[in-house]
C-alpha cells in the first residue's frame, strides 16, 4: 500500500467506526434539504423568482446543501485531525516514512469522495423525489466545484485543529465558523433583498462564492462577471488555506 | 478504530504489503492474546490492554532499530514476561532494541548496554558489571543462621546496614562502606550464633543508581 492509500484507508476506518461522523456527512445535510427546503418552499409559496427565473425553495437549496455537505466533511476530518493531535497519534504520523504531502493528499482524497457521495446523493434525492432542477450538462463541473470547496475547507479547518491545543476552542471555533459562514452567505437566502450591512459580509464570504458557482452549475443561473471573480476567489481561497495548512503542518513537525 | 484496524494500518503506513501486514496480525494476535478484542475499538479498552497493543504494533515491522518508552507499564506479570522474552529474542536475533524505563530491574535483566539518566544528564554508562563497579562500596550480604532472636537482630541493626531484612532465619542487608571491615564484624556474630550460609553479591541496578543520585544531590 502506498502512503496516500495507507492514509487514504485509515480515514476511511476511523470514519466507519464512528458511524455518528457519517450522520452528519451525509444525512444531516439530507435533513437539511427535505425538512428545512419543503417547510420553507410551503411557507413561500410554490415558486421564487431569482435572477429572473422561476424555482422551488429546494431547488434553490440544492446548492446550498451541497455547500453543506463540503463544509461538514470538512469539519469532521479536521475534528479527526485534531482528535489525532490530542492523543498524539498525530506527531506518531509524522515520524513515519510518509511526507507531509502524502499524509494531506490521502486526507482530501478521502474528504473529497465522501463530499462527492453526499453531494451525489443530495443531487439525485433533489432531483428525484423533489423534482428540483439539474443541469445534468454541468454535473463535471458542480463535481470539480465540489472538490476544490472541500479541499479548501479541509485546509483552513486544518490549521484551526493543528494551531489550537485545547478541545473547546477548536469546538468553539469550528460551531462559530459553521453559523457565521453558513448563515452569512447565500447558501439559504438570495442576497440581492439583504440589508448592506448583510451583504457585504456575505459577499466576502467563501461559502458565498462556493454556492453561487454551484447555483450556476446546477441551475444555471448568476451574472458572469461576478461568477468569475467568484471562482478566482475560491481558487486563491483554496490556495491561501492550502499555503497555511502546509505551513501549519511544518511548524507542528 | 478497532484493535485489528491500529494494527493493520500501522504497517500500511509502513510500507508492509497487505498480505504480508495480515499473516503478521494473525501471529500478533495470538502471541499477544488479541485475538478476541480485534473488532473492539481501542479507546474503550483499559491502559494495559492499550500499551500491549501498543507493543504489539512494533513487531507488525522489520524495523532494524526499536525503540520502547515503559513498555510494559500496567500490564499483568505474565504478559510483562511475555513481551520481555520477546524483546530478548528479538535482540538476538540482531534486532537494536533501545529500552527507557524506571523499572530497573527490567533494563537489568533484557539490556546489555545501560546508560542512567538524570535530569536529561548521563549520570553513568556501561554494562551491568561495569556499572557494579561504580559503586564498589555498595553490596548485598545473605546470610543463613541456625536460628534468630531480638539480640542477633540488635547486633546486626549495630553494622548500620542500610536495608536489613530478615525473614525467618534468614537475612538480608544491603552495606554501603568497606567489605573487609564488616566480614570482621560478621566473624565475632558467628561465634555467638552460627552462619549456616553466606553470600557477598553485587548492587542490584536500583541500588546503583540510588547511590549515584546521592553522590551527585
Amino acid at each position: 500500500m502506498t502512503g496516500i492509500s495507507a492514509v487514504f484507508y485509515r480515514d476511511y476506518r476511523q470514519r466507519m467506526t464512528n458511524i455518528g461522523f457519517v450522520f452528519w456527512d451525509l444525512f444531516v445535510p439530507l435533513a437539511y434539504l427535505v425538512l428545512f427546503g419543503l417547510g420553507f418552499e410551503r411557507m413561500l409559496g410554490q415558486s421564487m423568482t431569482v435572477e429572473g427565473q422561476d424555482f422551488s425553495y429546494t431547488g434553490f437549496l440544492v446548492p446550498g446543501v451541497l455547500g453543506m455537505v463540503t463544509f461538514s466533511v470538512a469539519m469532521n476530518t479536521a475534528w479527526g485531525f485534531f482528535m489525532d493531535k490530542d492523543s498524539g497519534i498525530f506527531y506518531e504520523l509524522l515520524t513515519y516514512p510518509i511526507t507531509r504531502t502524502q499524509l494531506l493528499i490521502g486526507k482530501i482524497s478521502f474528504n473529497v469522495l465522501l463530499a462527492v457521495i453526499g453531494s451525489s446523493l443530495s443531487i439525485i434525492l433533489g432531483a428525484l423525489a423533489l423534482g428540483t432542477p439539474v443541469r445534468w450538462d454541468l454535473l463535471p463541473l458542480t463535481l470539480a466545484i465540489v472538490i476544490v470547496a472541500t479541499a479548501s475547507w479541509f485546509f483552513m479547518f486544518s490549521v484551526f485543529a493543528i494551531k489550537l491545543d485545547r478541545m473547546d476552542a477548536f469546538n468553539t471555533v469550528t460551531s462559530a465558523a459553521y453559523i457565521l459562514l453558513m448563515f452569512f452567505s447565500s447558501m439559504f437566502y438570495p442576497l440581492a433583498n439583504l440589508p448592506a450591512w448583510f451583504r457585504v459580509p456575505a459577499y466576502l464570504n467563501p461559502m458565498t462564492w462556493q454556492v453561487d458557482l454551484l447555483r450556476f452549475s446546477l441551475l444555471g443561473i448568476g451574472p458572469p462577471k461576478a461568477l468569475l471573480l467568484e471562482a478566482i476567489a475560491l481558487a486563491l481561497f483554496t490556495t491561501l488555506c492550502l499555503i497555511l495548512a502546509v505551513r501549519a503542518l511544518n511548524r507542528a513537525a | 478504530m478497532t484493535v485489528g484496524d491500529n494494527l493493520l494500518i500501522y504497517a500500511y503506513l509502513h510500507g508492509v504489503k497487505k498480505q504480508t501486514a495480515e499473516e503478521r496480525l494473525k501471529k500478533l494476535a495470538d502471541e499477544f492474546e488479541l485475538t478476541s478484542l480485534l473488532r473492539d475499538t481501542v479507546q474503550e479498552l483499559s491502559l494495559g490492554t492499550k500499551r500491549r497493543i501498543q507493543v504489539a504494533k512494533i513487531f507488525m515491522l522489520d524495523a532494524p532499530v526499536i525503540i520502547l518508552d515503559e513498555a510494559t507499564t500496567g500490564m499483568d506479570p505474565l504478559m510483562k514476561r511475555r513481551v520481555m522474552d520477546r524483546l530478548r529474542a528479538e535482540a538476538s536475533n540482531g534486532r537494536t532494541i533501545l529500552l527507557t524505563t524506571q523499572v530497573l530491574s527490567e533494563a537489568e535483566e533484557l539490556c546489555e548496554s545501560i546508560m542512567i539518566l538524570d535530569r536529561g544528564r548521563s549520570m553513568a554508562s556501561g554494562t551491568l558489571q561495569e556499572l557494579r563497579k561504580l559503586s564498589t562500596r555498595t553490596f548485598r550480604v545473605n546470610l543463613t543462621f541456625a536460628e534468630t532472636n531480638d539480640e542477633l537482630v540488635r547486633r546486626l541493626q549495630a553494622l548500620e546496614p542500610e536495608q536489613l531484612q530478615v525473614n525467618g532465619n534468614q537475612v538480608e542487608m544491603l552495606f554501603h562502606g568497606e567489605e573487609a571491615a564488616l566480614l570482621g564484624r560478621l566473624a565475632d556474630i558467628s561465634r555467638d550464633t552460627p552462619i549456616l550460609q553466606f553470600e557477598v553479591r553485587g548492587p542490584t541496578l536500583e541500588e546503583i543508581f540510588i547511590a549515584l543520585m546521592k553522590e551527585t544531590r
